[in-house]
Parts: structure tokens; C-alpha cells; sequence
């Protein structure tokens, strides 16, 4: 293998490299534009790029660094070029989630995960393509275009953070911040072969992140390794005085927690997981993996949860209500264009969720889905009793061709099948690279108990570290 | 003809959308195939389970009583369509 390029590092690389001077940090956010320049016309993972401004704050933090070599200890991300979706408001930088009503929106303020990002010291080099509101699991709801695969340009990244998933993959950047209500970090992150972690919801503040289902939208990295996921996920966990749905519970060293011992975790493994219509080499890769995690030291158990067919319903509506009533705020007075103005997936969501609330179908629908959810969350209570995280498929296929999203009416849901419960009943989750199906990456996810990423870095790592 | 599943006018008014004649047409069949979709619910029994409000468990969440500095006029105005004289400027509001 020949030397890595400099964008092809992970955080640690790079910082071990500024340390050692082996390059600057504008050498580095240089590598990566030239990356983006070379691959992103055929890619078009981003909708808005920020070169002159990241080089320039990359001089600045040159300067920094050879003041203060010590730097690292106060900004963990110091230096460090990262891609953001585009549905984290960004102060004077234009912020559309993708889509054509908010194709001018200029917010006047940070999201708390773009503030903490850039105090850690992150070069935010541009804003991500994804499906529209994050209405998707492709790309292809973007209102602009759709984002391609960087292993197969005839196929989609996943989505909605398919822009992020892709920008990482193809080393247009060393790191990326997406978001997930359910599936949006760990499916692209799976399609695209990197890591995708969703956070306990609550861990991350959703303040500034333009809404999708508020009761489960939570942001996570999305990265090259799962170190460098650690070491995001401990710069933007936290409570926030501005989302008051972040929990109190202290933030560990996730980075730290890592290189603590694991010992004697059980792993259960779902039998519903394996879906009877599911690509049958993506099982045997995952089910390989799994044999895989036995040999490294974990022991694991057939376990039961909340069947996968009914999760797709109870997610279906839930969302689509959050969702009628979140945009419901685009009026087309504050900001934003006018309400004919919203993709059809969008008005689809908003009609189907109106329909789930309103007078007459509120119990028969709203109601009895929340009243699963309840299930399902008891459902994972009673399986962490047994064991301590469990180990699927992130995903029911590898990354599928452009257009088929179009031809299925609930295809964001049906592709999300197997994260849809763990995401509603808040759960932590990640998604790793664990092989490849025809050249294409097939994701292993790691679920936990709320609050114990930890737990799912741990095992992932290990995972990781013992090499595919 | 057959009673429709969904009120599409209805859902229209609710949801603020103002549709094309042609797109009222594609959506009645999806929605109503969706719709389908999710009543496998109903094989599942709920009767006796009280429904989730949230999931973290969190109870009695207060920030601190000091002011924060809010967004200046200037600011909050910044992307409206359209400003008079510091305000937002509305099409008519009138109930009937």
C-alpha cells in the first residue's frame, strides 16, 4: 500500500502528522479541496463549498499551532476539514436542507452542533446534499440533484445524509456531521462503507437542525474510523440549555472509554433482523461478521425482538405526524419560499401525517402507533436485561441504483427497516463496514441501552481493529 | 364509485397546500396505498398499554431564569419575503 494522501487520513493521523510537522493544516484543507474538484462533478455531494474562507482559516490556525503546540488539548477537532449537512443552520452561510423552499435561506445563527464543531477547531469546507427535509433514503428527494455512490456512480449513497456518507467515503474530507430520525446516519454510512453513529436521542443537541421528527431527530458523525467517531461524538454530546429534550447525563471520554478493556459482553442477535426477502449474501456477510465478533472475545445469543414489518408502520406514522406539524412553520412570511413550493415527497408526508392526527383517525392511527412504541421500547428494555448490545444488519441490501426510490411509495421506510425501532425508542446505534457484496460495502450495526455509546464503540472498535 | 379512504380537499386545507388538480389526482392513489400500508397495525392489539410521550424519561426540564441575548430586529427580519417598517408584512388574516 502506498503512502496515504492527506486527505485519505483519519483525525488521529492528521493530528498526529500536524504534530510531528509533516504538513500544515493548510497543506491538508488544500489536499481535500483538490479532492472535491476532482471527484465532486460526478459525485455532487455538496450543494455549497467554502474554499477561499477554509484556506484562510487554515492559515490562521498554522499560525496557531506554532504558538501553541499544545492546541490539541482545548480543540480536539483543531484543524480538522469536515463536511456538514445541510439542514444545521449555519450563521451567514446559506442553510437549505436540500430543499427549493429554503434554496435562500441565510440563517442568523448557529446550530449547537456547528458551534461546538468549530470551537473544537474544525474547518466546516462546505454543506452536504441530502434528501429534501431529509425526507429519504437516497438522495434522490434532494429538490437540487442526487447525490452518486463514490463506489458505483450508477447507485446512491443512502441518505438522508447521503452527501455527508459520500463526501467521507470518497476522502473529500476527513469528517462529516449528519443527521438521523431513523436510519439517515447508519444506512448511508453502510451503502457507503465508512462509519455512521447515531446517538442516543438527547445526547446531541437538535438546536439549529432544521426538523424532520422532532421525538427522534439526532446528529452524529459520520467518519473514516471509529476512533475518529469518539472523538466527534465527545465535541457535540452534551446538555443544551436551548434543546430541552438533551439529557443531563455526563458526557464520557469516548476516546478514553475506548481503550478501557471490554470484558465478557454478550451480544444478542436478532432472528427478525434477517429478513426472508433479504439480499442473501448481504446476510451471509453479516452473519460472517458475527462469527467474527466470537472469535475477537464476544460472546453472543439468538435473541427476539419487536418484529421488523410492524416497526416500518409505527415509524411510518409517527414521522409523517411530527413532520405535518414541523413544516407547518414555512409559511413564506419568516423565511422560506411558499407552501406549493415543497417537493411532493413533502406534501405526501404532510397529507399522510394530517391524516394520522386529525379528528376522527387520531386513535386508530396516532395514537396506536404511539401506544407500540411504548411496546418497542419495553421490547429493548427486557433484551438489555439479557444482554448488553445487540448485532445486526444495518441494512436489508447494499446501495441500490439511482431511480429506485421513485418506483416504491414508502421507500425511505422499507429501506430503514432495521433501524426504525432501535431510532424510536432512542437508542444508540452504529453502523460499520463488516465486507462487501459485488464491490459494494455492507454495514454490521451495534445497538445499546440509552447513554452507553460507549458500549457500541467499544465493540465496534474492536470490530474494527481486528481488520476485515 | 367507490368511498375514498382520504378526504384529499380536507387534508389540503389542513396541511396549508395548495395543489394542482393533477397532483390531487397521483396522491389520492398513493396516499391511499400508504394508508393500506400501515393499517397492518391494527393485527396488533394496544388495549391495555398506555402509549409513549416521550422516550429518555426526562421530567421537569427548566433552564435557568436569565434573559439570553435574543436575534436583533435586523436579524429576525432578515429572510422575510417581505418588511415594512420593522414588521413582517402578511396577506390579510379574517375568519368566517
Amino acid at each position: 500500500m502506498g503512502v496515504k494522501k492527506l486527505n485519505e487520513l483519519t483525525i488521529i493521523e492528521v493530528q498526529k502528522g500536524l504534530r510531528n510537522k509533516s504538513f500544515s493544516v493548510k497543506d491538508l484543507t488544500k489536499a481535500c479541496f483538490k479532492q472535491i474538484r476532482k471527484t465532486d462533478d460526478k459525485l455532487k455531494a455538496f450543494v455549497l463549498l467554502r474554499e477561499k474562507e477554509s484556506l484562510s482559516l487554515a492559515e490562521k490556525y498554522d499560525q496557531e499551532l506554532k504558538e501553541n503546540p499544545e492546541v490539541f488539548a482545548q480543540k480536539p477537532l483543531f484543524g480538522i476539514p469536515i463536511a456538514v449537512k445541510d439542514n444545521f443552520c449555519t450563521k451567514g452561510i446559506k442553510t437549505t436542507a436540500s430543499a427549493d423552499i429554503l434554496k435562500d435561506f441565510i440563517p442568523p445563527y448557529n446550530a449547537t452542533v456547528v458551534e461546538k464543531m468549530l470551537a473544537a477547531g474544525a474547518i466546516m469546507v462546505g454543506k452536504t446534499n441530502m434528501d429534501a427535509w431529509a425526507h429519504g433514503s437516497s438522495t434522490e428527494a434532494s429538490d437540487f440533484f442526487t447525490t452518486k455512490n463514490p463506489h458505483d456512480l450508477t447507485r446512491t449513497p443512502g441518505g438522508s445524509s447521503g452527501g455527508s456518507a459520500a463526501a467521507v467515503a470518497s476522502n473529500q474530507v476527513i469528517a462529516a456531521i449528519g443527521s438521523e430520525t431513523a436510519g439517515s446516519i447508519r444506512q448511508p454510512a453502510a451503502w457507503c462503507g465508512i462509519v455512521g453513529l447515531k446517538p442516543t436521542y438527547g445526547r446531541v443537541s437538535r438546536w439549529g437542525l432544521i426538523p424532520m421528527a422532532s421525538s427522534t431527530d439526532s446528529p452524529g458523525p459520520l467518519t473514516k474510523t471509529v476512533e475518529d467517531a469518539a472523538i466527534i461524538l465527545s465535541v457535540l454530546a452534551g446538555k443544551d440549555e436551548r434543546d430541552a429534550t438533551t439529557s443531563l447525563e455526563p458526557v464520557k471520554d469516548y476516546s478514553r472509554e475506548l481503550k478501557r478493556k471490554t470484558k465478557n459482553l454478550t451480544l444478542g442477535v436478532p432472528q427478525e433482523y434477517f429478513l426472508p426477502k433479504m439480499d442473501e449474501k448481504v446476510v451471509l456477510t453479516v452473519k460472517k461478521a458475527i462469527k467474527k465478533l466470537e472469535k475477537i472475545g464476544f460472546k453472543t445469543k439468538k435473541i427476539s425482538l419487536f418484529d421488523p414489518k410492524y416497526a416500518i408502520a409505527v415509524y411510518t406514522i409517527i414521522m409523517r405526524a411530527e413532520v405535518s406539524s414541523n413544516l407547518g412553520r414555512y409559511d413564506g412570511i419568516r423565511f422560506g419560499g411558499f407552501r406549493k413550493n415543497f417537493g411532493q415527497e413533502a406534501k405526501r408526508r404532510i397529507m399522510l401525517g394530517s391524516h394520522v392526527l386529525s379528528s376522527g383517525y387520531f386513535d386508530q392511527y396516532y395514537l396506536h402507533a404511539q401506544k407500540l412504541r411504548a411496546v418497542i421500547v419495553q421490547d429493548f428494555e427486557k433484551v438489555f436485561k439479557e444482554v448488553e448490545a445487540i448485532a445486526a444488519p444495518t441494512s436489508p441490501s447494499v446501495a441500490l441504483k439511482v431511480g429506485k426510490a421513485a418506483k416504491d411509495l414508502l421507500f425511505g421506510e422499507m429501506q430503514d427497516i432495521l433501524v426504525e425501532a432501535s431510532a424510536m425508542a432512542g437508542l444508540p446505534g452504529i453502523s460499520l463496514n463488516c465486507g462487501w457484496v459485488n464491490n459494494l460495502p455492507v454495514g454490521l450495526q451495534i445497538v445499546a441501552p440509552q447513554f452507553r455509546e460507549e458500549i457500541i464503540l467499544k465493540v465496534a472498535h474492536a470490530y474494527e481493529k481486528s481488520g476485515l | 364509485m367507490t368511498k375514498k379512504k382520504l378526504d384529499l380537499d380536507y387534508l389540503t386545507q389542513l396541511g396549508n397546500l395548495p395543489l394542482t388538480r393533477k397532483e390531487k389526482k397521483l396522491f389520492q392513489k398513493q396516499l391511499e396505498d400508504s394508508i393500506s400500508y400501515v393499517e397492518i397495525l391494527k393485527e396488533l392489539d394496544v388495549n391495555k398499554i398506555e402509549p409513549a410521550v416521550q422516550v429518555t424519561k426526562l421530567i421537569n426540564v427548566y433552564r435557568s431564569d436569565k434573559a439570553g441575548k435574543p436575534l436583533s430586529q435586523k436579524q429576525a427580519l432578515s429572510n422575510a419575503a417581505k418588511v415594512k417598517g420593522g414588521y413582517f408584512v402578511t396577506k390579510r388574516i379574517k375568519w368566517e
